[in-house]
């Protein structure tokens, strides 16, 4: 016997316990699948409390509906499909209070704008340069795009992951490719131009 | 000077399909070729690929401290709610089949009343009695059970709405507490 096939024995048993209500084969569960559930959540949401917070709650949530979860459908694949939809409702819902921000008066946008923000966009590229260009995709576009990239999968795996045909999955990777080349560009262009000035490409 | 002779978008669209091997390389032979062609493409193409290595080599984020704990403490918390809130759900449906059965007894005693002495509580057992011979007429014009009709058609109506009222509250308890196997959150 392998230690593949093996560790996936462990996970079947473990899976059917904690599914009669075994809290602690189900502690298991969260040992060997926090990483990447915790990865897509940060990478999703971009910092590391709501990452903690998304990523417990997508545990809960497992829990909650491993009786509905088909063994012959890889785990991995469908804690992740939860975590990513988790994770959009929470950026939607953090995108409404944003929204309600910005109805603040004109100057204070303009105070917010200026020079600080170009000062916070380079300590934040020094800290983790890829997540402050993942942290302004539209939340849809994310998810193809972390699955490509932290999780090597195949464009059939994230279809099937996040219930999208292929040619979908095809289309969104190229609109958030685009959507951050894009910024790049308008980022790059402010930086090299002494006044920030609006950058059509 | 700008070449119009392709569409932009679908370039790029192809191109992000070579950067993952997709696209069969002669295809992507061409693609290139069009490419050297088109300076908006390029400079788009040239932030792709920046984009495609910076995300290459970032690392997998990692949580700070082991959640199994947390988690567990969560999935505690949760069921301590659902246990009350079945605790609760008892407690209504006994108290929504307290009130028919108070109903109930009261109606036999009034009933009782009415049989054995008819001179007590006249007044209040009128209105009683004119409802049954309301119930009775009813019946009467269906000509069914006609002579089976007694002051204890109310303790006999009564006991059946608790009935009722009881099955409707077991019914409402079962789904707001999910009984073996916990639904979603
Ligand atoms: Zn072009
Ligand atoms: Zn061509």
């Amino acid at each position: 016997m392998t230690a593949a096939t093996s560790r996936q024995d462990d996970e079947r048993i473990w899976i059917e316990q904690a599914r009669q209500g075994d809290h602690a084969a189900f502690a298991h569960i969260v040992q060997a699948y926090q990483r990447p559930v915790y990865n897509l959540c940060y990478r999703m949401l971009g910092n590391q409390v709501e990452a903690e917070d998304a990523a417990q709650e997508t545990f809960l949530r497992a829990y909650n509906n491993l009786h509905r979860y088909d063994p012959n459908r890889k785990f991995l694949n469908w804690i992740l499909s939860i975590a990513s939809n988790h994770s959009i409702d929470r950026l939607r819902r953090k995108r409404h209070i944003q929204v309600s921000l910005e109805d603040a008066p004109f100057a204070e946008q303009l105070r917010s704008h200026d020079e600080p923000l170009q000062a916070r966009v380079e300590r934040k590229e020094k800290a983790d340069a890829i997540q402050h260009w993942v942290d302004q995709l539209s939340p849809n576009y994310r998810t193809p795009l972390i699955l490509l990239y932290w999780y090597d999968y195949s464009y059939e795996e994230i279809a099937e992951t996040l219930k999208l045909s292929v040619p979908a999955v095809k289309s969104r990777l190229h609109r958030a490719r685009k959507q951050v080349a894009e910024l790049m560009l308008a980022e790059q262009a402010t930086r090299s131009a002494p006044t920030p000035a609006p950058i059509s490409v | 000077m700008q070449q119009t002779t392709h569409d932009c978008d679908a370039l790029l669209g192809q191109l992000s399909l070579c950067l993952d091997k997709l696209l069969p390389e002669a295809d992507c032979a061409h693609v290139h070729a069009e490419l050297a062609q088109c300076p908006t493409c390029q400079a788009f193409y040239r932030a792709m690929l920046q984009v495609d290595q910076t995300l290459r080599a970032a690392p997998q984020k990692a949580p700070a401290y082991d959640m199994s704990a947390a988690v567990l403490a969560l999935i505690a918390q949760r069921e301590k709610r659902q246990k009350r809130a079945l605790g609760f759900t008892l407690l209504l449906s006994g108290a929504m089949s307290l009130v028919p059965t108070l109903v109930v007894i009261l109606s036999i005693i009034i009933a009782f009343w009415t049989t054995t002495n008819p001179g007590i509580l006249q007044t209040g057992v009128d209105v009683i009695i004119s409802l049954v011979n309301v119930i009775r007429a009813l019946v009467l014009t269906f000509g069914v059970l006609g002579n089976a009709i007694s002051p204890w058609i109310l303790p006999t109506l009564a006991a059946l709405v608790s009935v009722l009222l009881l099955f409707l509250t077991i019914v409402w308890a079962r789904k707001i507490v999910p009984a073996p196997s916990p639904a979603r959150v």
